[in-house]
């Protein structure tokens, strides 16, 4: 079968699409009120660092996988326990962005509705999505990511008559040590889940730049948030996007133009569901490849729904409440320093290590 | 309801998805397929009938807390 490749432009938006897929409507860092958008710039000194070692990874071994490079570095064993940590975090992932969409389903929409059924008809959707190759995922994306941006756009038009700039002061209204450690969590929500992006790094051509694909996917998902951030708190005001849970839903209902335009927040689900399930589409694709590759089954495709049934399984069960979700993302952020910042550091330098030696014994050799 | 629901989702699973990808061969993708079915199929049975199962979030939050010191 001929292997299926992403074109720079469409990994660029698969990147950016899965950046801001939950984030769009969750918000980022509301907790720092005012002080939010500056938090998000401040992650970039961490995700920068981070990010150019995922793209190091792939310039090492070029149209290769999470999983082939782990065990190309570390061997068969130390590389199987990498997969079986990155099928879990793939999977959990997915359940967490799954558990996301059915807790704003139901909580601005259909109340009495349980969440079973929401989940169920999401994932469906994100299963076919992925069974349908990477190509197909990159022209969703690509159509995905213009009309969640023209929303924004527009949203943001709308919003003008609403905007207050002195929503913004005080400026830096929070501590460094605050400001700082917040900008960590937004780094580990939603920066630092891009490393599951190289569970399908093996679909990117030899030829074509990660550098560029990297920091040009994860840099526009952050403009885009940026801006999400600063609409929500010039629109909102700090004490209300605190109190909510969906800042950005919010900010689109109290859109209202000459008492004509008004009630467009479904806009909104529209921008989540387009970018929410690219979401859950890289993370089923990331861990179907690596329950693939660790008992060695030829096509990854045929465990995208054991991994998306798990993935059901494990969304169901894994918070109680909304409160809980919110509270949990705090420990999040430090429960993922493994997935995201220790395992890509440990590949990376056995992989520099092992192009050094490769090098030398060719030189020996010559 | 809910349970009809996902009996519903998980035949069509085994007939539309399983059957057709698994005609013969492939013992071990097979068993993979069939182990993972089935342990979801038993978690999301029993969610559907109201019965909690324990989540993984508490067993993270108290690893987290105890190693880092980080409070939720």
């Amino acid at each position: 079968m001929k292997k299926q490749y992403l074109s720079v432009r469409k990994a660029v938006c698969v990147l950016a699409t899965f950046v801001f897929g939950s984030s769009v409507v969750l918000g980022v860092s509301t907790q720092m009120g005012q002080d939010s958008w500056i938090t998000v710039i401040f992650s970039q000194i961490i995700v920068v660092p981070v990010i150019l070692i995922y793209c190091r990874l792939m310039r090492i071994y070029p149209e290769k996988n999470l999983f082939e490079i782990s065990t190309a570095v570390f061997g068969k064993f130390f590389g199987d326990l990498i997969t079986i940590v990155y099928i879990w975090y793939g999977i959990y992932l997915a359940a967490l962005v799954l558990r996301n969409f059915s807790e704003f389903i139901q909580i601005v929409s259909m109340p009495e509705t349980p969440q079973l059924p929401i989940m169920i008809i999401v994932l469906l959707t994100a299963i076919y999505l992925t069974k349908s190759g990477i190509e197909t995922l990159g022209k969703w994306a690509t159509i995905a990511l213009p009309v969640a941006v023209a929303i924004m756009l527009v949203t943001i038009f709308l919003l003008l008559n609403q905007t207050d700039i002195n929503n913004f002061f005080p400026v830096l209204n929070h501590g460094a040590k605050e400001i700082m450690s917040t900008s960590y969590q937004v780094f580990s929500f939603p920066f630092g889940e891009t490393v599951l992006f190289l569970g399908v790094a093996d679909c990117i051509r030899k030829e074509d730049s990660p550098y560029k694909i990297y920091l040009l996917g994860v840099e526009v998902g952050a403009a885009i948030l940026l801006v999400i951030i600063v609409r929500n708190i010039t629109t909102l005001g700090v004490p209300l996007m605190q109190s909510v849970y969906f800042p950005s839903y919010v900010a689109a209902r109290i859109i209202n133009v000459g008492d004509f335009l008004v009630r467009i927040e479904g806009s909104i689900s529209m921008n989540f569901i387009l970018c929410g399930i690219t979401k859950i589409s890289i993370c089923l694709l990331t861990a179907s490849k690596g329950l693939a590759s660790l008992f060695r089954i030829q096509q990854p495709k045929k465990m995208v729904f054991p991994v998306g049934l798990a993935t059901l399984a494990l969304c169901c069960i894994i918070y109680r409440s909304t409160m809980e979700m919110v509270r949990f993302s705090k420990i999040y952020s430090v429960y993922v320093v493994p997935f995201q910042i220790l395992i890509p550091i440990l590949l990376w330098c056995g992989g520099e290590i092992r192009l050094r030696f490769a090098g030398k014994s060719k030189l020996s050799g010559t | 309801m809910l349970t009809v629901i996902m009996i519903i989702l998980y035949f069509g699973v085994f007939f539309l998805d399983f059957l057709p990808n698994f005609p013969s061969g492939d013992r071990k993708g097979r068993w993979v397929y069939l182990a993972f079915f089935l342990a979801s199929f038993t978690v999301i049975f029993l969610y559907s009938i109201d019965i909690m199962i324990p989540s993984p979030s508490p067993v993270i939050r108290m690893v987290v807390e105890k190693l880092f010191q980080v409070k939720a």
